[in-house]
């Protein structure tokens, strides 16, 4: 597919991409077991199939506009941090709960990639696995981590965790403990899971991506220059 | 602190002020840390100055609740940001090689154990406590009504 000038290409990535998140949308709220965003991501690549449209150039076109929409979601998150009610909230449990989430979040995955004999950087990319994309990105710059490897990891990893939460969560009936997990363990593409679950799971998605985010944003990178010096 | 004190303005304005209240945030975060050299953590810059905005706001008058309306509806369609670079990654997936199937694995075990163990420590800890929330469950039922939603 080829366009007259960039804005063109731009109009159209973002008019796909609006297209591919409308319909997955419309069928998430019709079929209820169907997860938006991999529906979502699935008609993505289906339209830039039938169009016959590189994903390179597809995605080169729409990062400036979507790396914006990106950080603009990064700081809207502040807003269910700063709004969360902790009145009669067990305060004590949920600091350990994200203490907890944000050192297993980083040095498990680690671990495991150091006994599956993944490569060194590899490995560092892998603690920025529990956190959301902006905030992961700027942690992988942080401690030399390969960007795209780091990228490639908390997206996937977030998928795997928005798309089988459902099933994990048969025994649990607490949407708010539903949203934190999701929050905490799958960061973005889980706090939109969570959206869909209720606003009261989402609300604690949210609070629960924010936390670790900035939690592990702090300790990581002292942690990982102190293991290399 | 009050976390929340009502108003009655419509949603399109609630939305419109929130995102002009973002845009103005995490611009003015790139902005500094472009002088201060730290491009990459302009994200992470501005999603701590609107936290210690609305903290303030919060501690001085409680945040108002047109402010939570906007960001659940804005919320909920939060993944639209994040399609491209996710298609992306579906498809570098496959470039990994020799790597592939200890990086899938390694992904898999540490997001599944983790949401599985948290969300039932979570379960536990919220159920033995008495939130009821009712501030912020009454802006998110007023948002439903206007929108419609369950």
């Amino acid at each position: 597919m080829s366009f007259d000038s960039v804005f063109t290409a731009t109009l159209a990535a973002i008019l796909l991409t609006l297209a591919a998140h409308v319909i997955a949308r419309v069928l998430a709220r019709k079929l209820s077991w169907l997860p938006m965003v991999i529906t979502a991501l699935v008609l993505v690549l289906l339209f830039l199939f039938i169009l016959q449209w590189d994903y390179n150039h597809y995605y080169s076109v729409a990062k400036p506009v979507f790396d914006n929409l990106l950080g603009y979601v990064t700081v809207l998150l502040a807003v269910p941090l700063a709004a969360m009610n902790f009145k009669g909230l067990p305060v004590k449990k949920l600091t350990m709960i994200v203490a907890l989430a944000s050192v297993v979040g980083a040095l498990l995955p680690m671990s495991l990639a150091y006994l599956f004999s993944l490569s060194n950087e590899t490995i560092l990319a892998f603690a920025t696995r529990s956190v959301t994309t902006p905030i992961g990105l700027s942690v992988a710059d942080l401690i030399k981590a390969p960007l795209a490897m780091a990228n490639l990891i908390i997206i996937v990893s977030g998928l795997i965790g928005g798309t089988l939460a459902r099933f994990l969560f048969r025994g649990i009936d607490d949407d708010r403990a539903k949203g934190l997990a999701l929050g905490l363990a799958a960061h973005a593409f889980g706090t939109v899971e969570a959206w869909q679950i209720s606003h009261t799971a989402g609300r604690y998605a949210a609070f629960g991506l924010a936390v670790n985010g900035l939690v592990t944003a702090i300790w990581v990178p002292i942690f990982i220059s102190a293991l290399s010096s | 602190m009050k976390p929340s004190s009502s108003s009655n303005i419509p949603l399109w304005m609630a939305l419109i002020l929130t995102l002009i209240l973002v845009v103005v945030v995490r611009e003015s975060a790139v902005i500094i840390c472009q002088w201060a050299g730290i491009e990459k953590a302009a994200n992470i810059v501005g999603l701590l100055t609107m936290f210690v905005i609305l903290m303030v706001w919060r501690l001085v008058k409680g945040l108002p609740s047109w402010l939570t309306q906007a960001s659940n509806t804005l919320l909920v369609d939060s993944g639209f940001a994040f399609l491209p670079v996710s298609a992306g990654a579906g498809l570098l997936l496959f470039a990994l090689g020799d790597e592939f199937w200890g990086v899938m694995l390694t992904m898999i075990i540490s997001t599944l154990i983790p949401l599985w163990g948290l969300a039932i420590l979570a379960n536990r800890s919220l159920n033995n406590s008495g939130d009821t929330d009712n501030t912020l469950n009454d802006n998110m039922n007023t948002t439903n009504k206007q929108k419609g939603q369950h």
